[in-house]
């Protein structure tokens, strides 16, 4: 009994340091009882592993990475512990998976196909390095800022060539600024003044926009309809075209004949005997019509009807 | 004026007093084997004796944080796990080694202050070293050095009893399954986290300690002064170990 509290304090600091190291290699992921076998692979980034991010086969944690390490040939080189009872097939690879801005990446394997034989312990698996989607974005955000700066240093350069320009003019520029605001000035007085007559016409604009709108909405069908018909009346127009066409040609021939002196008419235009004929048989009717009224019995006598009166 | 000025260095005063104390305690013309005893029958008292209170502590403060983070981290954005990522660091690092701290700065201390201060009052101490021993070195050595071998392991027993607390009542309260606890604290676990608490309960065990030594070592005034030194000893305990707290996670985080 001697050595009993010695016994007790040196059991209970044995404890705390055996639960000290397992809670530890707890956290870290490293399977503590179960026996595991160890992959090395390569990745040219690490991408936010760790010792202790998660090695994955099908969303299934099946181990952990052990170590994350520069190689002299600056590659990533990582140790990665597996369950002894995951099989990893020849022609498997590894990736790197999750966001490394949430901390949560990890090592998923894609397994080769199964009949191959399995890679075995201290064995080497090949690494595909996938960009991580957020490092893209954040190297492309870094151009972006880029030329944002330089699109900012040339509005700065505008700025100030602006500024020494107005600075230059000065003079010039503030007596049209004075007139300018003047103008303005008498433009919004006008406005004050005639403020109801412009309401009225923009009223009346109002109005008149909702009568079309009404018009065109209530009235579509009988537009439409107007319309098809304005297009057979132009179809008509056109046919009635054609034939005044037609008559026109004819009545060039006509005109042309009788330019011509072909047919009766252009003789009656043409020939001049005609109207000295017509002249001296008026010339006669007009000699005998006096005779008549002259002498009317001479005529008469010779007519029964006359008798009868 | 002097009495100003006197009043002005009394903390720098004190810090000097302490510092010479403790610095006393470890340079002993006497062989250790002297206070082998006396060391041994301390880290039962400090360290082994404490387990239930610490444990009982840590066990609660686990299973409260566990709630509190799982009712303040409701979202559909975050998986159960993150309740496993926020409470396993929060033991290891921030709550397992204050709350030890406190209660030991009220279970230890208060009790090494009343000890020593009874002894400075009843003229024990003068006793011992009209024996010829280095009162100093027999009475605050093996204290120091139990409560500096002890807190860590009671830390590291804080931690295990308060994440297992945190389960429980992840399990119980249906706020989570230990498998999403543990993936949780696997997912965010640093290796450096557990270092530091240890390194946080080392300190805190040589605060409390010395703190609480020096009270009781220079206690005067009877009963009165071994009441007050023992309260001195809780309090004074209690606030080193909140700036010891800072420094360390300002210097070392």
């Amino acid at each position: 009994m001697k050595h009993s509290k010695e016994l007790i304090v040196g059991l209970s600091l044995a404890a705390a340091a055996v639960v000290f190291v397992l809670g530890i290699r707890f956290l870290q992921d490293v399977p503590l009882f179960r026996s595991t076998y160890v992959l090395y692979t390569h990745f040219d980034s690490a991408g936010g592993l760790s010792g202790g991010s998660p090695i994955r086969v099908r969303g299934v944690d099946v181990g952990t990475v052990e170590h994350v390490a520069l190689d002299p040939d600056n590659r990533v080189r990582i140790r990665l512990h597996l369950d002894n009872n995951v099989h990893v097939p020849e022609g498997s690879y590894a990736e790197i998976g999750g966001i490394s801005a949430l901390g949560s990446n990890y090592v998923v394997i894609f397994p080769g196909p199964a009949d191959n034989p399995s890679i075995t312990d201290e064995g080497y698996i090949e690494g595909r390095s996938t960009p991580d989607a957020l490092e893209a974005v954040t190297e492309r955000s870094v151009r972006l800022t880029e030329n944002v700066e330089e699109a900012l240093a040339n509005a700065n350069l505008l700025l100030e060539d602006t500024g020494s320009l107005i600075g230059a003019t000065g003079a010039d520029i503030r007596p049209t600024l004075r007139a300018l605001r003047e103008v303005t000035d008498a433009l919004a007085q006008t406005l004050r003044e005639e403020q109801a007559s412009v309401q009225q016409i923009i009223r009346n604009v109002e109005t008149f926009s909702e009568d079309l709108a009404g018009i065109s909405g209530g009235s579509a069908d009988t537009l439409a309809q107007t319309l098809r018909r304005l297009d057979q009346i132009a179809g008509h127009i056109e046919g009635s075209l054609g034939t005044l066409e037609g008559a026109t040609r004819n009545l060039d021939e006509i005109l042309h004949k009788i330019n011509h002196g072909d047919g009766t008419i252009a003789r009656m235009l043409n020939d001049p005997t005609l109207y000295i004929r017509m002249g001296s048989t008026l010339g006669t009717l007009e000699s005998l019509m006096q005779d008549l009224q002259e002498n009317p019995r001479k005529y008469l006598r010779h007519m029964d009807i006359v008798d009868v009166f | 004026m002097t009495h100003s000025l006197t009043w002005l260095l009394r903390p720098v005063t004190i810090l000097g007093k302490y510092s010479l104390l403790i610095a006393r305690a470890f340079v002993s013309p006497d062989d250790f084997r002297t206070y082998r005893k006396n060391t041994i029958s301390e880290m039962i008292r400090i360290g082994v004796e404490s387990l239930p209170i610490v444990a009982l502590a840590a066990a609660f403060s686990g299973a409260v944080t566990t709630v509190q983070v799982s009712y303040q981290l409701v979202s559909v954005f975050l998986p159960a796990t993150v309740i496993g990522s926020v409470v396993a660091p929060s033991i290891i690092l921030e709550l397992a080694p204050v709350v030890t701290g406190f209660i030991l700065a009220g279970r230890v201390g208060a009790r090494i202050a009343a000890e020593l201060g009874t002894m400075r009052v009843t003229e024990q101490i003068d006793a011992l070293e009209t024996m010829g021993l280095n009162s100093i070195s027999y009475l605050i050595a093996p204290r120091i050095l139990a409560g500096v071998v002890m807190f860590p392991m009671l830390y590291v027993a804080a931690c295990a009893v308060g994440i297992g607390g945190g389960i429980v009542v992840a399990n119980l309260g249906g706020y989570l399954t230990t498998q999403e606890f543990v993936q949780g604290a696997q997912n965010f676990f640093r290796p450096f986290d557990p270092y530091f608490g240890l390194s946080k309960a080392f300190v805190f065990g040589f605060i409390i300690t010395s703190v609480s030594c020096y009270m009781g070592y220079f206690t005067a005034g009877g009963a009165e002064g071994v009441g007050k030194s023992t309260t001195q000893a809780a309090v004074m305990s209690c606030v080193f170990i909140l700036i010891a707290d800072l420094v360390l996670a300002v210097a070392l985080l």
